[in-house]
């Protein structure tokens, strides 16, 4: 039993975490804004809380570790880009100050698979000892870059306080910035490149976070379902179209609807979940094809046998509870 | 299946015709059916005598029904699964030679018909062999009672036009399947299928245009790791795919082992040529991914002499430039994988590169823009390689485990391997120059 903290209402992977955590810890979500879906043991709290008041809440409750999912861009569109430093820069050091002041003894801090960068001499699958790629022109990983920094130098200087990074790859998550792309009627692709991508489904997210929280190694992990899949593979699986648009010739701008720098839409990044299967013994069980099939128009009768799949572990569910 | 014949044969019917050739012959596709073979009336006779099915002359009906004596039973011959389709495209090939030797003795309209048939069943042969056992066996049960060589016959048509239309389902279907990205690739983006229809490609160039003459191929290990390593030569990356497909038809196994290439990273960044060399099972030439491959007991094909040997000049062809700084011995140790060199004699001369223009491929972002005598003068035209004959020669594989993988951190044993197979593909590559009488 461990007493955790949630920082970070938005997305379906907060509300999965807290589900799964709930069920073994205590567990406490504070966001700007109710959650998005039950939470299941867990209570929440909806306010802004400035340095002084997280401390405070931080001792009052001996949280042990906290989870930070505050980061704008994952869950949702990216404001400008002061807001974003603002929020995920400077929210980062605020709470990592507090976390030490606090007495916390763990911080997890999710992050980017795509953090690497894309480049044609990425290896198949980037391990985590490959040095990431600190400055990102575009989307959600401008910033990034700059948080990975911040959390690795904490790191270093407090050694007493265990730091886990969470590089996930993209989430098949419904705000998600990816998803967002996958979701217009026919993505487009440069003509001629077709990278393999890797999309992780939020439930082994959830898993791996709960698996972060039950062993304290510290470090980053890669989690991302082993196989990759050519990304045209990944767009025609969701019964659509990809159109092709020349690259950009001089000013190396994605075509429309990409959230990342061009590159991604040419090279691979993708990484390799070993030392996750190794330390924590987590392993995605949704592979590219069935977590993509999720996101498909279910038939009836597969309809009748997931409802039927669902109130079975409901019940499990309560009975375990009781 | 059985509606609408196809085409119904021009044949007159006031000619006599030439007898038939023994049917029980002929019939080659008929193995792996269940259904005892025809030893009177095949039945798809009988479904002839109907008036919709008879075509509107009325001679072929009597022709149908074949007054000689039938001999019993095309014997069942017991293929292996992997090649069934291979072998019954085969059979269909010898049907399309007797049908050309038969038509040439008619004349007129019956030679053209005799000929167009003979096209037809290689087409169908043709597609057979990028088919699955049970579409093969499909297509058996449509020409099931079908007299192959007998074109006049219009069950002939009728059971061609039900194959290929079959076929053509069958295509139709890959297409949709493939829009619907049904479909699986590894983790590098190899996809079977592709593979399977750009062999017959591969198979062009490796038997006609170039005439490779592949020796030692029982020095490549049928299963599990090893690393070939060769020399590199001829602008565009032909000799990899070669050697490749030296290994899927002269190895001795004859069990289709796919070689993966490591490519220079360059092509990556190339549209169009990077998704297709990944497909094909080319991966970028990076250690950790050699690494990754041979982990995975994949067999492996390195050209150490990378950009040095491609855009080599033809004023230094057959002489090896420097084998980088050893990287793929200390895959090899790493992974424990045997060495295999490889000498590829031929290649030097596909392209004669006689000047590397610097400035046009610094201002392209290209590593070397070849000067050849066709290219750039006669455009895409130049792209076509010249028909030299190649052989090519795997030497006896070199052990690495009696290093121990520690050795890969050596530098003075991991030059000293790479030294010992640069000297050995040079000295295969003299003899094999010495040997040859002509470059074409």
């Amino acid at each position: 039993m461990t007493r955790v903290l949630i920082n970070g209402s938005t997305g379906m992977l907060c509300v999965r975490a807290a589900q799964l955590l709930s069920q073994q810890h205590e567990v406490i979500v504070l966001g700007r804004r109710p959650p998005e879906g039950p939470i299941g043991h867990a209570d929440w709290l909806v306010a802004r809380l400035d340095r002084k008041q997280m401390l405070e809440l931080l001792r009052t409750e001996h949280i042990e570790t906290v989870i930070h999912l505050d980061l704008l861009g994952f869950d949702g569109p990216l404001p400008d880009h002061e807001t974003t430093v603002q929020q995920n820069v400077i929210g980062t050091m605020e709470l990592l100050g507090a976390c030490r002041a606090g007495g916390v003894r763990h911080v997890i801090v999710r992050s980017h698979g795509w953090i690497y960068g894309a480049s044609p001499l990425n290896p198949l699958l980037i391990t985590e000892e490959r040095p990431i790629k600190t400055i990102h022109s575009r989307g959600l990983l401008r910033t990034l870059g700059e948080v990975e920094q911040v959390v690795a130098d904490f790191a270093a200087r407090h050694p007493q306080i265990t730091v886990t990074v969470l590089r996930y790859a993209p989430l098949l998550s419904q705000d998600g910035p990816v998803m967002k792309y996958l979701r217009s009627p026919s993505p487009q692709l440069l003509f001629g490149f077709d990278p393999m991508i890797q999309l992780l489904h939020v439930d082994d997210a959830a898993y791996a976070m709960v698996a972060a929280v039950n062993q304290p190694v510290g470090g980053a992990f890669n989690l991302a379902p082993e196989q990759p899949m050519p990304l045209s593979q990944v767009i025609r699986r969701l019964g659509k179209q990809p159109t092709a648009t020349i690259g950009p010739l001089f000013d190396n701008q994605p075509p429309p609807g990409w959230p990342f720098e061009v590159d991604y839409l040419r090279y691979h990044c993708t990484i390799d979940p070993q030392r996750a299967c190794r330390q924590l013994g987590w392993a995605a069980k949704y592979d590219m094809v069935t977590a993509l099939d999720t996101l498909k128009p279910l038939s009836p009768e597969e309809e009748y046998a997931a409802a039927s799949r669902a109130l079975n572990e409901f019940l499990n569910r309560r009975r375990r509870v009781e | 299946m059985n509606d609408e014949p196809v085409t119904p044969p021009t044949s007159d019917p006031g000619e006599p015709r030439r007898p038939r050739r023994g049917r029980a012959r002929s019939v080659a596709v008929e193995m792996e059916i269940e259904t005892p073979p025809p030893t009177g009336t095949p039945p798809e006779h009988a479904a002839s005598t109907d008036p919709v099915e008879t075509p509107p002359i009325s001679a072929p009906h009597e022709h149908a029904t074949p007054a000689d004596p039938v001999d019993p039973a095309p014997t069942a011959i017991g293929w292996d699964e992997s090649t069934s389709s291979r072998r019954s495209a085969e059979q269909l090939f010898e049907v399309e030679i007797d049908i050309r030797q038969q038509s040439e003795q008619q004349s007129g309209s019956q030679a053209a018909l005799g000929n167009f048939a003979a096209g037809v069943v290689r087409l169908i042969g043709e597609n057979l062999q990028r088919m699955t056992n049970e579409q093969v066996e499909r297509v058996n049960s449509l020409l099931q009672g079908v007299d192959l060589r007998d074109y006049l016959d219009p069950d002939f048509w009728k059971g061609i036009g039900m194959v290929l239309r079959y076929q053509i389902d069958e295509q139709i279907n890959f297409i949709q399947r493939r829009q619907r990205g049904e479909y699986t690739t590894d983790p590098f983006g190899m996809d079977r299928e592709i593979i399977e229809i750009a062999r017959p490609f591969l198979s062009f160039m490796y038997h006609t245009w170039w005439r490779v003459q592949a020796s030692g191929l029982e020095h490549v290990p049928a299963a599990g790791r090893a690393l070939l390593v060769a020399n590199h030569s001829g602008v565009l990356p032909w000799d990899g795919a070669m050697i490749a497909t030296a290994v899927v038809y002269d190895h001795p196994a004859q069990n289709e082992r796919i070689v993966r290439s490591l490519h220079l990273h360059w092509f990556t960044t190339l549209p169009v040529i990077a998704p297709t060399l990944a497909a094909l099972g080319q991966v970028p030439g990076i250690p950790e991914n050699a690494i990754r491959l041979l982990e995975h007991d994949e067999l492996v094909c390195v050209f150490p002499e990378g950009l040095k040997g491609v855009g080599k000049l033809f004023k230094d062809r057959y002489k090896l430039a420097r084998f980088g700084r050893g990287g793929f011995v200390q895959a090899a140790l790493r992974t424990q994988a045997p060495i295999v060199p490889v000498a590829v004699v031929g290649a030097e001369e596909i392209y004669p590169m006689f000047a590397n223009a610097e400035g046009i491929a610094k201002l392209l972002g290209f590593p070397y823009f070849p000067l050849t005598p066709f290219f750039p003068w006669f455009g895409l035209l130049g792209v076509i390689p010249l028909p030299t004959r190649w052989s090519i020669t795997f030497c006896p594989p070199i052990d690495t485990t009696s290093y121990g993988p520690d050795a890969a951190n050596d530098p003075i044993t991991v030059l000293e391997l790479s030294e010992q197979v640069r000297e050995t593909i040079q000295n295969t590559i003299n003899q094999k120059l010495a040997e040859r009488t002509s470059v074409f």
